[in-house]
């Protein structure tokens, strides 16, 4: 195996999590996250010679993963021409929160689902604590229209909270 | 619950991730080395098929117009001569959209990145409205010089007004077939089914970036 395939499967394995969350936040599915955890790294790796190191390289992971999530999402889960067959590409072993907190998890994924496929991407990063500027610059957006956004999100967030306690 | 705390909550989420997660190296090492192709589910290549299903039907026709032009007459001629020179307008247009899809930058921000695509998808309604441009030649064609001498009350009061109608109707299909009528009766009937719906939704989209752009 190349030096250059060897270095991309650390950064994927280092970034596994991210992937997952952002496959969890578009998908409902067990299938639909599989095909779509698949198109991303695929994405990724055949951007991965333009990839221009004097950017930081979460802001372009996170471009392309979410760019594909969200085309995926439109796209009404229909599985791409790049999926395989047969074995899962990410494997979830059970682990388990304590009962308070996965309830309080599930509460939060049901309501990023709930979520416009934009306003998902938003609050990922936002909960990823990505600052306004690099959420900015992967939305494509000002760093005022992030704060004003992720704001009324937040409102949005401890209003569903609020009501759950 | 205040922020810190949902902050907190999604901290925890992904320790239990890095505790649970494993990735499939040889999945991964298959998708690198494009192994996948082998495997792949059937390939969405039906916009290809189009392309050459339209360069087949360009290059028929343009053969019968060639060996045709020297006996048929001059309305068959121009007639065929613009459905010809619509078609390959329209399927120019096809294969332009397809050399743009291919060149789609994933590591652009977001909201270009989607705008174009969106673009890209409702722009197939382009290319119908190009179609319709030809309209009046189905009712050139069959005009000859004996139909104007012998019969020019038909030819006056009949079929000009028909070609007159079938140039009114293209044209105004190739102004209002658009993402703006989206909403109207009979674009809807138009536009019916599960193909045409990602391409309605598209226009859809690009009203909601829009409105995420403005804040």
């Amino acid at each position: 195996m190349q030096q250059v395939q060897k270095d991309f499967l650390e950064i994927i394995d280092a970034n596994k999590r991210i992937i997952f969350k952002i496959c969890n936040s578009y998908c409902r599915n067990a299938v639909d996250r599989e095909d779509l955890a698949q198109e991303i790294i695929f994405q990724l790796w055949k951007s991965w010679d333009r990839y221009d190191s004097n950017f930081k390289l979460s802001t372009w992971m996170y471009r392309i993963a979410l760019n594909v999530a969200i085309s995926f999402y439109r796209k009404e889960g229909k599985s791409t021409e790049t999926v395989l067959m047969g074995d899962q590409l990410i494997e979830v072993a059970e682990e388990k929160l304590e009962e308070g907190l996965e309830k309080n998890l599930s509460a939060l994924q049901q309501f990023i689902n709930e979520l416009k496929p934009l306003d998902k991407a938003l609050i990922i990063l936002y909960l990823e604590e990505k600052s306004h500027k690099e959420i900015a610059d992967i939305m494509g957006i000002t760093t005022t229209n992030v704060a004003t956004k992720v704001g009324r999100i937040k409102d949005q967030l401890k209003q569903r909270f609020s009501k759950q306690d | 619950m205040e922020n810190l705390e949902i902050i907190n909550l999604w901290k925890q989420y992904d320790e239990k991730l890095e505790k649970s997660l494993s990735l499939n190296k040889k999945i991964l090492v298959e998708l690198q080395q494009q192994k996948a192709k082998k495997a792949l589910k059937p390939a969405r290549n039906y916009k290809w098929i189009a392309v050459f299903v339209g360069l087949a039907y360009i290059a028929l026709i343009a053969y019968f117009l060639y060996h045709l032009s020297s006996f048929a007459s001059i309305f068959i001629n121009v007639s065929v001569a613009i459905h010809l020179v619509v078609t390959i307008i329209a399927v120019g247009m096809y294969i332009r959209q397809l050399v743009l899809i291919n060149e789609i930058d994933r590591s652009e921000d977001i909201l270009q990145m989607q705008q174009k695509m969106a673009k890209l998808q409702s722009s197939t309604l382009k290319v119908i409205a190009v179609c319709f441009l030809q309209f009046p030649v189905f009712a050139t064609w069959n005009i000859n010089f004996e139909l104007i001498d012998k019969r020019p009350l038909a030819f006056w009061f009949i079929q000009i007004p028909i070609v007159a109608l079938l140039t009114y109707v293209g044209i105004w299909f190739y102004k209002n077939i658009n993402l703006k009528n989206i909403n109207k009766r009979w674009f809807r009937m138009m536009f019916y089914g599960a193909e045409w719906n990602a391409i309605l939704k598209s226009g859809k989209f690009i009203d909601e970036i829009k409105e995420f752009e403005k804040g």
